[in-house]
């Protein structure tokens, strides 16, 4: 799996803030561009975290580019958030859906509602055996089926795609402290490198700025946008080296794209 | 005087730039920003590093008709002993009348009973600051009519009276000399030199033949070029970019720190 932050996406290849998008979400998607903008000069955040735009400075196209010079003036926190909630994002987020990495919020709607569906009416199976003087050995199995049912349709439901999944692995695979923008990617600026060494550090980001990163957790941003980033710890026990599993806030869940491997 | 080097204005915009910047040998910091209690953390490292860290003040108002006021003195003064800084700074102008701020450093118009109300407040000043005092000519895009003194030699009576430093802007020399028909030749003959503290330069742009001093862009050549002509007559204790807006790639401010040396040597 390629990995481009300058040239348009393709199923082959992707732009390092969609795989950011893909393993933790907008917020996650949002701390990758901005983190490469400010490794292309492009901005530049104060010891304090408040990030203003560089005079004349470089312009990568990353696709969440603009977004992030429009969050000049606000500290890192919010900047990260107003990213991950901008319309930006959002298209980053529906492109990724059409070209099959994530699953739509409508199939996953439907396959919330299937599974509901089924174990209603297990429940229902067996419950009703009694009164309706339905044999045991009807409703049992019939209860059985319609849970295997619920199960097996729950994979269809998942944030990533199988293609959104791979992709994950592949950035895992490729990200390495020598690339932070790819490192960010992969683990979210909260997440650790190694036991005392945080994602933040290797980047260059000072404490003080570091310390804004905490607020927007739970955020406000509203249409997905708080669910922010999650940290993805080293040596996470999750298949696509997140701790963003499906479900959680910032992936499964409020329609933040994919919560990574699963 | 003391020898500063080259240095530049620390803004918290920029702060890990001008930390990270080779060869910043001093630091100003605008007094009005900062509070004696509560420095920010880049300029306790920058002072702890041993870089002197200049407080530079916008709001003595030291040519207007109201007295000086004292607190805003005393402010300034406690940034210096808070600071260990060796000299603390304001402009000749005012920026302040009848109970309205202008916003702007205005220029003093250049009459004998303008310099003495100067004089007094700057007296003041001087009484309630623990270290010396100097003074910046600014950059006016008026003289006001009835002018008896040349710039130069209002400031040269100033210094004569108060004893004060000199904070020689070049940046603002070459406005005035675009703008006013100022004689910068005449002005560098006319102060006394061997009061100048430091040297400001900065950046600007001109616009309809007015040139603009607005310290959001690059240092222009002409201004180098007064830069150069000062240092002619004298080795400045040292010579500070100012740059508050639009702040460049870390690398361009460090291209006007090498052409501020290449001119002074």
């Amino acid at each position: 799996m390629a990995i481009t932050s300058t040239s348009a996406g393709s199923r082959s290849e992707l732009r390092v803030e969609e795989l950011a998008l893909l393993a933790g979400g907008p917020g996650r998607a949002a701390e990758t561009a901005l983190v490469a903008a400010l490794r292309a000069q492009a901005v530049r955040i104060s010891r304090a975290g408040v990030l203003s735009a560089v005079a004349r400075g470089a312009r990568p196209e990353g696709p969440l580019h603009g977004a992030v010079l429009r969050s000049a003036g606000r500290d890192l926190g919010d900047a990260i958030a107003a990213v991950a909630g901008s319309l930006e994002t959002r298209a980053l987020r529906e492109q990724l859906v059409a070209r099959g990495y994530l699953t739509s919020p409508a199939r996953r709607r439907t396959v919330s509602v299937v599974r509901l569906l089924a174990l209603l009416l297990a429940i229902g199976a067996v419950v009703a055996s009694g009164p309706a003087d339905l044999p045991l050995g009807v409703t049992i199995p019939t209860a059985l089926a319609l849970l295997l049912v619920r199960a097996l349709v729950g994979s269809l439901g998942k944030p990533l795609t199988r293609s959104g999944r791979l992709a994950v692995r592949g950035l895992v695979a490729s990200a390495v402290t020598s690339d932070p923008v790819t490192l960010v990617a992969h683990r979210g600026l909260l997440g650790r490198v190694t036991k005392r060494q945080r994602v933040w550090q290797v980047v260059g980001i000072e404490s003080a700025a570091a310390a804004t990163l905490r607020k927007r957790k739970g955020g406000s941003s509203g249409d997905g946008a708080g669910c922010g980033s999650c940290a993805s710890d080293s040596g996470s026990s999750c298949g696509g080296g997140s701790s963003c599993g499906s479900g959680s806030s910032c992936g499964g869940g409020g329609g933040c794209g994919g919560g990574g491997g699963d | 005087m003391e020898r500063l080097g080259v240095g530049i204005g620390w803004r918290p915009e920029i702060d890990l730039t001008v930390e990270r910047l080779p060869g910043v040998d001093f630091v100003e910091v605008v007094a009005e920003n900062l509070r004696p209690d509560h420095l920010p953390e880049s300029v306790v490292l920058l002072r702890e590093r041993g870089v002197p860290v200049l407080p530079h003040a916008v709001s003595l108002s030291l040519g207007g008709a109201d007295p000086v006021d004292p607190a805003r003195v005393a402010h300034l003064g406690a940034l210096a002993e808070v600071l260990d800084a060796p000299l603390v700074s304001d402009h000749v102008c005012f920026v302040r009348a009848g109970g309205l701020d202008s916003g702007h450093l205005m220029p003093v118009p250049r009459t004998r009973e303008a310099l003495d109300v100067l004089v007094a407040n700057v007296r003041a000043a001087q009484a309630d600051l623990p270290v010396p005092l100097a003074l910046e000519n600014v950059a006016a895009l008026l003289d006001w009519p009835g002018g008896e003194l040349t710039e130069g030699r209002f400031l040269a009576e100033l210094v004569a009276r108060t004893d004060c430093l000199l904070l020689v802007d070049v940046a603002n020399l070459h406005a005035n000399a675009r703008n006013l028909g100022t004689d910068v030749d005449r002005f560098l003959d006319e102060i006394p030199l061997e009061r100048l503290a430091y040297v400001h330069v900065a950046g600007g742009v001109e616009h309809q033949g007015v040139y603009h001093d607005t310290h959001a862009h690059a240092v222009r050549p002409e201004v180098l070029e007064v830069l150069a002509r000062l240092r002619e007559r004298v080795d400045p204790p040292g010579v500070l970019l100012e740059r508050d807006d639009d702040y460049p790639a870390d690398a361009e401010l460090a291209a006007e720190l090498a052409a501020i040396r290449a001119v002074v040597g």
